[in-house]
């Protein structure tokens, strides 16, 4: 059994990886979108497409990983969390549809309006629903036996909405800075402004998110306040303030990569801290990794896929990054 | 007139899988009914509609688009991006581009006609 234990806990691990790779890929891309109606049109905005053009539908791998690695190695806990959070999984992948597009249309076409609002749109709906399903299976779902017992709107809450809200400002953030690292003149100043305005509602964010996390459900009350989880806790809180304190400082004395960098350790604390409210659970109270977990045969086997397949992702995602390297300019995305 | 006849036969085919292994979805083991997700009819109906209007959106301004490229000529001689670093020093990102941009002397210097 503790053969098993370790290669779930593997799996728990690459899953972890991917849902991490993609917020931290994935959502400075759709952080552009969200900020579009913030930008300039013209210059402004296509300098901004083309900072993410090479790269954006490469990081939605993450996506796949993750969605993939989940079905096939916790099918349990993909088939309950799947119909309990169906409405805002489809309204995502719709938005993902929509804003995909409209990186190809808005370069041909003469009715330009049209595909900038489905742009900002269609990844304003993207990052909401991805902070629904976040705050969702956070506080909680109904099981009987082993499917999803709830309703189709049960996912809908006032934390929910919060946990959206969060993950847009978040990504807007993230966004923001990218803009600050790839881009100069006037558009960088502008972005400094927005990573200034962001920073600022993502902290109200994070600080609401994790003040209402502990009261949604006692094991996190207790995992929080209480030793021994206490003593694992305490340093999150503590290091999201100082990471804060020297993002600001960045900002101030107009750092170009620094503001990205701390943005990203304010999203890793908050998902390290994720991971001490539900570690090891799944489905928070119902259904553990461990219960989740498929066969261990089939986990082995699919790890050998994964060892290989995992480093030539992220080797030619390196590659890409750094072919594409450097400040962008606004025009060349024909 | 041979044009969808692949189309045609990839549906045909796809339909005759699905509607033959009926009311199975893993032959003898596991029923369609069994199978299907615990969500409520209105959940599916509203998905349903949102891809739609979805892809109605989408489809049709891809072929609004296909259709007014095909309604005139290609210009000889159309300009591309230029290779390397333009003369401000800064590289220009090229995403997808259509073949009709591609300037090649610009993407192959070196390439000389093989004549």
């Amino acid at each position: 059994m503790a053969s098993n234990d370790t290669l779930t806990l593997i799996w728990a691990a690459i899953i972890g990886i991917s849902i991490f790779g993609y917020v931290v890929m994935d959502g400075f891309d759709l952080g552009i979108g969200i900020l579009f109606p913030w930008l300039g049109k013209g210059n402004d905005r296509n300098t901004a497409i083309n900072t993410i053009a090479p790269v954006w539908d490469g990081n939605e791998t993450w996506l796949v990983l993750g969605g993939g690695g989940l079905f096939a190695a916790f099918p349990l806990a993909y088939a309950v969390i799947m119909p309990a959070v169906y409405a805002p999984l489809i309204a995502m992948l719709l938005g993902l549809i929509l804003r995909g597009v409209s990186f190809e249309y808005r370069t041909r076409t003469t009715r330009l309006w049209i595909w900038d609002r489905a742009f900002a749109g269609g990844s304003m709906v993207a990052a909401f629903s991805q902070g629904v399903i976040l705050g969702a299976v956070l506080q909680g779902v109904k099981v009987e036996g082993r499917a999803y017992a709830g309703g189709w709107f049960d996912w809908l809450s006032p934390f929910s909405l919060l946990t959206g809200a969060a993950v847009v400002a978040g990504y807007a953030l993230l966004g923001a800075c990218w803009l600050i690292y790839r881009t100069e003149h006037g558009l960088q100043d502008r972005a400094f402004a927005l990573a200034r305005t962001a920073g600022i509602v993502t902290l109200v964010g994070i600080v609401a998110v994790s003040l209402a996390t502990p009261f949604l459900y006692h094991d996190y009350l207790s995992r929080w306040f209480e030793p021994p989880g206490l003593f694992l806790a305490a340093p999150v809180p503590l290091l999201v303030a100082f990471t804060a304190l020297l993002f600001v400082r960045a900002l101030k004395r107009r750092a170009e990569l620094a503001p990205f960098l701390l943005a990203l350790g304010l999203f890793l604390l908050s998902f390290i801290g994720l991971g001490i409210s539900m570690f090891p659970w799944v489905i928070p109270g119902q259904i553990s990794i461990y219960d989740a977990a498929t066969a261990a045969n089939s986990q082995a086997f699919m790890l050998v896929g994964v060892a290989i397949m995992l480093p030539i992702i992220i080797g030619y995602t390196a590659y890409a990054y750094w072919v594409f390297r450097g400040k962008v300019g606004h025009d060349g995305y024909h | 007139m041979m044009g969808p006849s692949g189309f045609v036969a990839v549906l045909a085919g796809w339909t005759t899988t699905e509607v033959g292994r009926q009311p199975f979805t893993i032959w003898g083991l596991l029923r369609t009914a069994e199978s299907a997700s615990p969500l409520a009819a209105p959940a599916v109906a509203a998905s349903l509609i949102a891809f739609v209007v979805v892809y109605f959106t989408v489809f049709g301004a891809g072929t609004y688009f296909i259709i007014k490229l095909m309604d005139h000529e290609p210009h000889p001689g159309e300009r591309g991006p230029d290779r390397g670093p333009g003369a401000d020093g800064i590289t220009r990102t090229a995403g997808l581009t259509t073949g009709a941009q591609i300037n090649p002397d610009a993407m192959l210097p070196d390439a000389v006609p093989a004549e």
